[in-house]
């Protein structure tokens, strides 16, 4: 378990993350159990007596956070409630340790109107993808990359098995392999001895396990270019390219910077070029998902100029990967990314995530020591990234002009 | 219950030309500087002496967007030189522009304050403006959030301003021209109720003597009266049904209030009071919940908001259903007619345990500690004053407000799957 002591929030968020190796067979449980658990308890038996507790915890929330990162599918539940000695109740440390440990730990057969109610919950959040409209855009770009592989599929598992699934395969799920998984434990906060050692009783759930690599997706083929439309009154350009950098490579913070120049924020290439110059869209951005080996571009732009978008970032990107950037883009990128590090400091929300990467990478580095490394990085690191860059798929989603609502 | 403040050492001053100033030393990472100006999008008619004026609908977010144009130069790309982070948001009461860093944190201020008394509005830079705002507007409009709430104001608002939404619609802003944009700027850019609050591990003496010597181009500040809106006390429709091409049905349930009371305090606590009320109700502790749950007519909880403009209080709550048509009949008979089941003295003790719990959490996000703080302090009260609010409010104060729900007042959308 590991301690991550502040002393500025009058919050306290204690994270489980539990992580195994990817198999699509297994999404589905892993979601419905995700909802199953955080449901109830042996002390509360329904969601109504657990919501009634987690009021009088002076609001207790939990939220959980299901994903697949490189090798590993990953739950993370984090437990937020305020300070108990700064609400002058240090007891409510006792209920809040019993909650954590009924929600996860020995679990009786789950209770069937709270299956019901998650697998109802999974169908229509399945079904209700399409109502949102940019989540969906970007899952069907990952489905038209990445295909039958993993990282193309969706975390909830298909309507199909949603349909087929049952109670006691859900459980055996539970008790066969998510009791087995390798599980980390992280506490943010400023808490004194006796409160840590409360929580240390969670120390002998920990386990480590060893995750083999997950089979390798090649990349390397011709560039897909994929069309499709929906009712709606933007259209969505992605343009995904192959950047092979991972995050213990030591050009990982160089191809950080190209997301950041390309259109990670409001002086970027591609911000610049559309809305700007052209006037043709309001929301740009770029996401590089090292772990997946894929920088992602984004354009919202306006129906009729969508062609003439879509060519305008090709060139852009292209005259980018030839030319690269100059040195003074550079600096102004460097200095927004070294904002972004020290801003994510002042946020408690993003101290555990932070350590937790560290940890499940093994990196040891600590987020300040990525203010060096920026500070680092020269034009040649950055034209060495760059033309690594290989385009992969464009994918568009295209409005409709006639679309009113 | 304790509270870590950091408030109580600012250092508070008001210049002449009106801008109201506080220095807070924070040892923080960054620095967040914060910058209100009094106008936001209900704000459709003020006075200045005895003229009357009225507001484009859209036009203090058009505002927004048009400040960072200098003569000569894009003032975002000025602060990314500067190496600090900039933005703007526009509210229902006020337009907020921060700057974030670590470095050149003075430089910065002084330079925020440069951009805010430098108007550049070109009737080219106004319409290339509107085709960037126009996507915005395009892009919200894709969300299934902003169409529930659109037509619910439409079922629910005579005429009130809320009605155009922050952005305005895509035919309000084509109306807007660069006088509008000059007029707006002069009465509310030099507002006697601007206000500077700078948070964050700065030299506070340094940051007063540079504030108090820079050479302000706003000598003396207008002092605009907002006209408050007479929204009658009726709705529009009651229930509408909209075939739309979505794949989960939706019921959306809004209830309109007029809240004979101007003072802020006052209107703080009924809003607060309706989200008790309604989350004793409607919420997750609620027997209804359950029941509903049970019953396979909500998919999930319902997502509850209260929004309190201009003495208008509107309350909203959706929540995804197979059959729309049933849940409705259980919620209108459940607001009007279920509080006995609900009402108990201790869910109530408890829903307000968890206020005070999610508000003191909800200031350890620094940017939002500082955007609330600024919020109430244009309210005439602090972060204190909120919560002694919240602590004051009763059982009794919930079935008070209770007593004035009316099934006239209460309206209902269906948002139902095309096939």
């Amino acid at each position: 378990m590991i301690f991550l002591p502040t002393k500025q929030y009058q919050a306290v968020h204690i994270s489980f993350y539990f992580i195994d190796k990817i198999e699509t067979d297994a999404f589905l449980y892993r979601f419905l159990l995700a909802r199953i658990l955080t449901s109830y308890t042996q002390s509360y038996m329904s969601k109504q007596s657990l919501s009634k507790k987690l009021n009088a915890l002076y609001g207790m929330f939990i939220t959980n956070h299901i994903f697949i990162l490189k090798d590993y599918h990953i739950m993370r539940f984090n437990f937020v409630f305020p300070n108990p000695n700064l609400v002058g109740s240090p007891e409510i440390m006792d209920d809040i340790i019993n909650i954590i440990k009924e929600m996860f730990f020995d679990r009786p057969l789950f209770k069937e109107d709270i299956f019901e109610e998650a697998r109802r919950y999974t169908i229509a959040h399945i079904q209700s993808k399409k109502d949102h409209k940019l989540s969906y855009a970007k899952d069907r770009l990952m489905h038209h990359m990445f295909l039958n592989h993993p990282y193309g599929m969706p975390i909830t598992g298909s309507l199909e098995e949603v349909y087929q699934v049952t109670l006691t395969e859900t459980y055996d799920y539970y008790q066969k392999y998510f009791l087995n998984n390798q599980l980390q434990i992280y506490v943010c906060g400023e808490l004194d001895d006796d409160l840590k050692n409360k929580l240390s009783i969670f120390e002998s759930y920990e386990k480590t396990i060893k995750i083999p690599p997950l089979e390798h997706y090649n990349m390397h083929r011709k560039i897909q270019t994929i069309d499709e439309h929906m009712n709606m009154h933007q259209t969505y350009i992605f343009l995904a390219y192959h950047l092979p950098v991972k995050r213990d490579d030591k050009r990982y913070v160089a191809a950080l910077l190209a997301h950041t120049l390309i259109a990670g924020y409001p002086e970027s290439l591609m911000y610049k070029t559309l809305r700007e110059t052209y006037f043709m869209a309001y929301d740009v951005d770029s996401t590089f998902e090292y772990d997946k080996s894929v920088l992602i571009l984004y354009a919202g732009v306006n129906i009729e100029s969508a062609s003439k978008a879509y060519h305008l970032m090709i060139e852009t990107m292209n005259n980018f990967i030839f030319d690269g950037p100059s040195i003074t883009s550079l600096n102004q990128a460097k200095d927004y990314l070294k904002n972004e590090i020290l801003s994510s400091l002042d946020f408690q929300d993003s101290i555990i995530p932070q350590r937790f990467i560290a940890d499940l990478f093994q990196l040891n580095d600590v987020p300040t020591d990525l203010i060096d490394q920026i500070n680092a990085v020269t034009l040649e690191d950055m034209l060495e990234v760059i033309s690594m860059l290989k385009l992969d798929t464009t994918y568009v989603l295209n409005g409709d002009t006639t679309y009113e609502i | 219950m304790k509270f870590k403040n950091i408030f109580d050492q600012a250092l508070k001053f008001k210049l002449p030309n009106g801008l109201y100033v506080e220095l807070i030393y924070a040892p923080t990472h960054q620095t967040y500087v914060q910058y209100d100006i009094p106008l936001g999008s209900i704000h459709s008619r003020y006075k200045i002496d005895d003229t009357i004026y009225e507001l484009k609908p859209g036009i203090a977010h058009f505002l927004e967007h048009m400040m960072y144009m200098m003569p000569d130069h894009d003032a975002f790309e000025h602060f990314h030189q500067l190496g600090v982070v900039a933005n703007a948001m526009t509210t229902y009461r006020q337009t907020t522009y921060d700057i974030i860093g670590h470095q050149h944190m003075l430089e910065a201020t002084l330079y925020l304050i440069d951009m805010l008394e430098t108007p550049v509005f070109t009737n080219k830079r106004v319409q290339q403006e509107r085709a960037i705002i126009q996507e915005e507007i395009a892009m919200y409009d894709d969300e299934l959030d902003t169409i529930m709430q659109k037509k619910m104001f439409d079922q629910l608002l005579i005429h009130h301003p809320l009605k155009s939404q922050i952005t305005g619609h895509k035919k309000d802003i084509a109306k807007i021209k660069k006088e509008d944009l000059n007029v707006a700027y002069d009465h509310f850019y030099r507002a006697d109720n601007r206000q500077l609050l700078i948070m964050g591990p700065i030299d506070v003496e340094a940051f007063e003597k540079a504030l108090k010597s820079y050479a302000y181009k706003i000598k003396s500040p207008t002092k605009p009266m907002m006209m408050p809106h007479h929204e009658p006390l009726m709705i529009k429709q009651s229930e509408v049904f909209y075939h739309i091409p979505i794949e989960v049905s939706v019921l959306n349930v809004g209830l309109k209030l007029n809240i004979d009371n101007i003072n802020e305090s006052h209107l703080f606590k009924t809003e607060v009071t309706m989200l008790f009320l309604m989350r004793l109700l409607f919420g997750t502790t609620s027997n209804f919940h359950d029941q509903m749950i049970q019953n396979n007519l909500m998919i999930d909880g319902f997502n509850l908001n209260v929004t309190l403009e201009d003495q208008t209080l509107i309350f909203m709550m959706d929540v995804e259903s197979n059959d729309t048509i049933s849940l409705k009949k259980h919620v209108e008979q459940h607001m009007l007619y279920g509080f006995e089941n609900e009402m108990d003295a201790s869910t109530f003790s408890d829903l307000k345990k968890a206020y005070i719990g999610h508000f003191m959490m909800a200031l350890d996000d620094i940017e939002n500690r500082l955007f609330i703080y600024g919020k109430y302090r244009q309210y005439n009260f602090s972060l204190f004053d909120a919560y002694n609010i919240l602590e004051s409010i009763t059982l009794k104060d919930v079935l008070e407000l209770k007593a004035h729900i009316k099934p006239q007042l209460i309206s209902y959308s269906h948002f139902i799957t095309k096939d």
